[in-house]
């Protein structure tokens, strides 16, 4: 019963100015795949994300999830249509605790309404209930109940990482945006960060697509890599293909005498 | 003691205001610099409706409230995109007008000679009750999820939107649930007092307002409502005759104290709850006993 989802870049371009940030970049995301986006700093790759979940709108062509046309839906309606992100500098809601911060993304299933909440209907429980059992789920199946009640910005850097996912997830996304996860982690953190990000991938049933610096653990999980430069797509395929790819080599990872 | 009991009736009555500012800027993170204005076109709808068809209070209020959230959410919408510091000077301006506007059309108002003679119906036990309600209402509606989809907008806009809250939305529920209330002091005031003029509704009395939530910390429910306990009839206490002019001296000392020892206020965003004392305490003293006992 996979819900994740197909993702479809057509065309798409973004242009600041005289800058085209992105520029006509056309991927294909497969279902259940973990897609990794590399590409020196500047290549564009941040901007895809922000062009795909609505922040920006794109100057040309369009982004379609399971065949439906997002492009010009506003960031929380693409949100609620199951896609949740990650971002390269963490934004974790810093004053609450961590299991608030997994409740408070739980909102878009929470069917009561304004009145109902605040007059307490019986429903108003029953949906409390339900979204703080299956907070408390996601925080124990990332290791991180043992910390749920302790304000975010008190958590060590790994682990608001990991909230930040967690709080993606509780979003129950069919595609989910992983911006620089690795990011100032060390090689055991970036190790543990492999495994879990696949074990994500499996136990809530998400395409992923990620973007990273650090090629081990690109290499090591991505099932297909696109590799982007100056805006532009540089070369797309698996692991190997890339790591074989004169221009790749030659654009990012150095030229090998 | 009809003294007090009067104080502790304008206590409560500014209370339901601050209680509501406290949703706007503790829960939802906009400074508003001008819901005293929001107040006076509460008190003065609820006025003019209980004078002209002689309505009793029940029906002057609600109406007063209505025109309060009506105002509040036109002009919301368009403000209410304004990052930050314009929204601020927005409502600065729109504090003045509504005292400007109150002044400049006395065939209706009064003008700045005041509106007189309104029927005094509000009486303590009613206040009571009202402030009572507000609590609780305010309570009931932060641990709902749109109170959580406010707390989330105050903690960052941009993950709010990323989780799928509608942040342009959410600022207006918590505009006019801010300005209902205030509406609904400003009704209450009206019949408490029996007459209204504008310079009740200047922007010292904004800042005095929204310093009583800053100074029992953004965040608080139990902050505001402590706040608002002490700061309110504090310039009661201070009714000796030099005392009164420095009251708003003493606000500012108050408030660098609080930057300086609290700077997330009195009660920083922590909430006074059962549960919570049960537990100050099983620290305090449940832990020699557990310590005795464990080793």
């Amino acid at each position: 019963m996979s819900n994740a989802a197909a993702v479809s870049i057509q065309n798409l371009t973004k242009q600041f100015g005289g800058i085209l940030a992105v520029d006509h970049i056309s991927m294909e995301v497969k279902p259940g795949e973990i897609h990794g986006v590399i590409g020196p700093n500047g290549a564009g790759k941040t901007t895809l994300f922000n062009l795909i979940t609505g922040i920006y709108t794109p100057t040309e062509g369009q982004v379609l999830v399971d065949g439906e046309r997002i492009t010009g839906l506003s960031p929380h309606t693409i949100a609620n249509a199951g896609i949740a992100r990650t971002f390269q500098n963490i934004r974790l809601f810093k004053e609450l605790s961590c299991f608030e911060n997994v409740v408070t993304a739980c909102q878009n299933e929470v069917k009561y309404n304004f009145l109902q909440g605040c007059l307490r209907t019986p429903k108003y429980y029953r949906e409390e209930r339900r979204i703080q059992k299956k907070a408390q789920a996601i925080l124990e199946s990332i290791d991180l109940w043992a910390v749920h009640d302790q304000k975010s910005k008190n958590l060590p850097y790994g682990q608001q990482r990991k909230l930040e996912i967690a709080r993606a997830l509780a979003m129950d996304p069919k595609l989910l945006l992983l911006d620089e996860p690795a990011a100032g982690m060390n090689e055991d953190e970036t190790n543990q960060l492999a495994g879990f990000i696949r074990q994500i991938r499996d136990q809530y049933q998400v395409t992923i697509i990620l973007i990273e610096h650090h090629m081990d653990l690109i290499m090591e999980i991505c099932d297909a890599i696109d590799v982007f430069n100056f805006g532009k797509k540089l070369a797309s395929g698996t692991a190997e293909a890339i790591q074989n790819n004169p221009e790749v080599i030659e654009a990012y990872l150095g030229v090998d005498d | 003691m009809t003294y007090w009991i009067g104080v502790i009736t304008v206590t409560g009555i500014w209370m339901i205001a601050i209680l509501g500012i406290s949703v706007l800027t503790g829960f939802t993170g906009l400074f508003s610099m001008g819901h005293a204005g929001f107040i006076a076109i509460g008190s003065y709808v609820c006025a003019l409706v209980s004078k002209t068809f002689a309505a009793p209070m029940w029906i002057g209020i609600p109406c007063g409230m209505a025109g309060a959230i009506l105002v509040g959410v036109l002009i919301g919408i368009p403000t209410l995109k304004l990052k930050g510091d314009y929204f601020v000077i927005a409502t600065l301006g729109i504090g003045e007008i509504v005292k400007l506007l109150i002044e400049n059309v006395p065939q209706i108002t009064g003008g700045a000679r005041g509106l007189t003679d309104i029927p005094r119906s509000t009486t303590f036990p009613l206040v009571l009750i009202i402030c009572v309600l507000c609590v609780v209402f305010v309570r009931f509606f932060l641990t709902s999820k749109h109170g959580r989809n406010g707390i989330a907008v105050r903690e960052d806009e941009v993950a709010a939107r990323a989780i799928g809250i509608n942040v342009a939305r959410q600022k207006l529920i918590g505009m006019a649930i801010s300005c209902g209330l205030c509406g609904l002091s400003g009704g209450l005031l009206a019949h408490y007092m029996g007459y209204l003029y504008p310079t009740m509704f200047t922007m010292a009395k904004s800042n005095e307002l929204i310093l009583t939530v800053i100074l029992g910390g953004k965040g608080s429910l139990t902050g505001t409502i402590l706040a608002s306990l002490i700061l309110v009839p504090l310039p009661e206490f201070l009714r000796t005759e030099a005392a009164q002019e420095w009251r708003m001296v003493l606000y500012g000392v108050l408030v660098v104290f609080v930057i300086i020892f609290r700077p997330s206020g009195f009660m920083g965003d922590r909430e006074l709850s059962i549960k919570g004392i049960f537990r100050f305490f099983k620290n305090r003293f449940g832990k020699k006993a557990e310590g005795g006992v464990g080793k």
